[in-house]
């Protein structure tokens, strides 16, 4: 075969920038759907908000099992369970359980094995002789990563809200909520872009895919459990949140929400992240040079 | 597009791989060897923009002196030396995802994705997952990701590793037609020797980052000395005539004894072979028969970096 008879020189305009990003972001959002344990799994993680959803049903009335008055005569301590308050709508995505623990699920699946799965099979070098630098690349896969891990933390609980808008008995819902849901909603898509960016960067660091997937669940999980251990013995609840990275972002989306909370240290939660992405940030611009993937 | 390096020096710390290299690669295809470690990885990264000389200019003759590193990958196609490929994607997805890193549309880098498998003979595999390749099949997908841009220069980094000998020879093919048939600048990195001369025009040999020979395969394996093999009939009688044949040559050439009336004589480029017909008449001996032995890529290779002076 000659190859002149069939090879025809390209003739287009090149795109830059994002458009260039964008492909990587879509296709890295998209990997966990290639196989049915990754839809499977994206599923089972979307349990505590269809769970909310049969709460939210029952609550207001949809499903009538006698609930529609409870609702209203609901103390403010348990506004976490009240459709009619905002906190309701955030829980499933900021509680310790079940939230992170189907947030550490998914992340750990999709967003820690980003990058170091690249590594593994010398993907690094194809990207990179391309026209996107390595942040240019690590940006392309956080993105896809929070893409996806937000349609969980963040599009299921605008899901909820909207069905429970539209299931109220009246706009009021929509008119008392509206403002702090939307702060609310901010700030829970704003810490997921935190908590992915750090796991992307513990996937930039880690040598290999799976110990960049337990990297990342024993800081999620172990930041978590020592922020309690030790609050609890030293008896000062606001460490917890100085602590832990999870605890620390619940932190941060109450106070934006104004969510009441007792005994927290909002500077000390922002201490935490600043600096637990700041120095992963210092580690992988190492392990982000050229000549690393080259070698 | 040519690609001129002059004074170029890369460093890796305190490791020096090229050393105030000053190279042109024309249009065609030209081999680039060198033993392992002798900064032939490194030139192409330093084309590439991946890694920055310490000193020295690279140049591209159809773009601006100052372009970007993006720019110039616009123009250029990369195949690593490693194998590579995208976790779970299959052949199409990679090639169309890396065309669209490299800039393309959507549309055109699906187009052409579909165009560049088929040429390189992927079509019926494309939608299989490349890590289920066989490594002649993962060869050809690194080069059609190579190819997806339609790129004037083509880095082929070790292209024929691992493959069998039939992958081997269609990849050589392949690449001796992009040079010859579409018109692209092929630098062909490698340090399997026969594979430059089958499918290139002209060669540059480094060791450890310095440039010890180049030019045109033709010129550089016809050039220098000749060797000449003899074989004669002995003289009957009692004197060793082989010793004295084997002094008579030595008194003008180099020479050496095979055994059995053997002979081997390198004869410099401007001396013809009767001189040496000569020199054997002399001692009584006649030629039986003369060979004039080709010189080889590998021993102009050879030649270059055992006269180097720079080798180990």
């Amino acid at each position: 075969m000659s190859l002149a008879h069939h090879y025809r020189p390209l003739e287009c305009e090149r795109v830059s920038g994002f458009q260039r990003i964008w492909p990587l972001a879509r296709q890295e959002m998209m990997a966990l759907f290639r196989t049915k344990w990754g839809v499977a799994l994206y599923f089972v993680c979307l349990l505590p908000s269809l769970g909310r959803l049969v709460l939210l049903l029952i609550m207001l009335g949809a499903v009538d099992l006698g609930s529609r008055s409870v609702a209203g005569r609901m103390p403010q301590a348990m506004d976490d369970m009240n459709p009619h308050r905002a906190a309701f709508y955030f829980e499933g995505s900021l509680s310790t359980m079940p939230g992170m623990i189907f947030f550490l699920l998914l992340t750990s699946v999709v967003v820690s094995r980003c990058v170091a799965r690249d590594r593994a099979t010398n993907a690094l070098e194809l990207y990179w002789t391309r026209g996107i630098s390595p942040w240019g690349y690590v940006f392309g896969k956080w993105l896809g990563g929070f893409l996806l891990t937000a349609s969980m933390t963040v599009g299921m609980p605008f899901l909820l809200w909207i069905t429970g808008c539209l299931l109220a008995e009246d706009w009021s819902l929509m008119t008392d909520t509206f403002g702090q849901f939307a702060i609310g909603l901010f700030g829970i898509a704003l810490m997921t872009a935190v908590w992915t960016a750090i796991g992307t960067l513990i996937s930039a660091i880690a040598p290999n895919a799976n110990l960049a997937m337990v990297a990342w669940s024993m800081l999620l999980v172990g930041s978590s459990a020592a922020g309690f251990v030790i609050s609890q013995s030293l008896d000062e609840s606001s460490l917890r949140s100085c602590l832990s990275f999870w605890d620390a972002g619940r932190v941060v989306v109450r106070s934006l929400a104004d969510l009441p909370q007792r005994d927290v240290s909002l500077p000390g939660a922002l201490l935490m992240l600043g600096s637990l992405f700041g120095g992963l940030l210092l580690f992988a611009r190492r392990r982000m040079r050229v000549v690393e993937a080259l070698q | 597009m040519s690609v001129q390096l002059e004074n170029v020096t890369i460093r890796y710390g305190e490791h020096l791989a090229v050393d105030d290299l000053t190279v042109t690669f024309h249009q065609g295809s030209i081999g680039l060897l060198g033993r392992n470690g002798a900064g032939k990885s490194s030139v192409l990264k330093a084309l590439l923009g991946l890694v920055r000389p310490a000193s020295g200019k690279i140049r591209f003759s159809d773009l601006p002196p100052d372009a970007s590193a993006a720019a110039v990958r616009a123009h250029v196609g990369y195949m690593p030396e490693r194998d590579a490929h995208l976790p779970q994607a299959t052949g199409f997805e990679m090639v169309s995802l890396l065309g669209m890193l490299s800039g393309l549309p959507r549309r055109d880098a699906w187009r052409r994705a579909h165009e560049v498998l088929y040429l390189v003979g992927l079509e019926e595999q494309r939608y299989r997952p490349v890590s289920g390749y066989s490594a002649g099949m993962r060869q050809k997908a690194k080069l059609a990701s190579a190819l997806v841009h339609d790129p004037s220069v083509l880095f082929l980094d070790e292209p024929t590793n691992g493959l069998d000998p039939g992958g081997r020879s269609e990849m050589l093919e392949l690449v001796r037609q992009m040079s010859q048939e579409l018109g692209k600048s092929v630098v062909f990195s490698t340090h399997i020797l026969q594979d430059v001369e089958a499918v290139c025009d002209s060669a540059v040999v480094l060791e450890r980052g310095k440039v010890v020979a180049q030019g045109n395969i033709q010129e550089l394996t016809s050039g220098g000395e000749r060797e000449l093999r003899l074989r004669i009939n002995p003289v009957p009688g009692p004197s060793d005539s082989a010793a004295r044949v084997l002094e008579a040559l030595q008194a003008s050439w180099r020479a050496e004894a095979l055994g059995d009336g053997r002979f081997a004589v390198w004869l410099p480029e401007d001396q013809c072979t009767s001189s040496v017909f000569a020199a054997v008449r002399k001692t009584s001996a006649t030629v039986r028969s003369m060979q004039l032995k080709r010189r080889s890529l590998e021993d102009v290779f050879l030649t270059a970096v055992r006269g180097s002076g720079v080798s180990s």
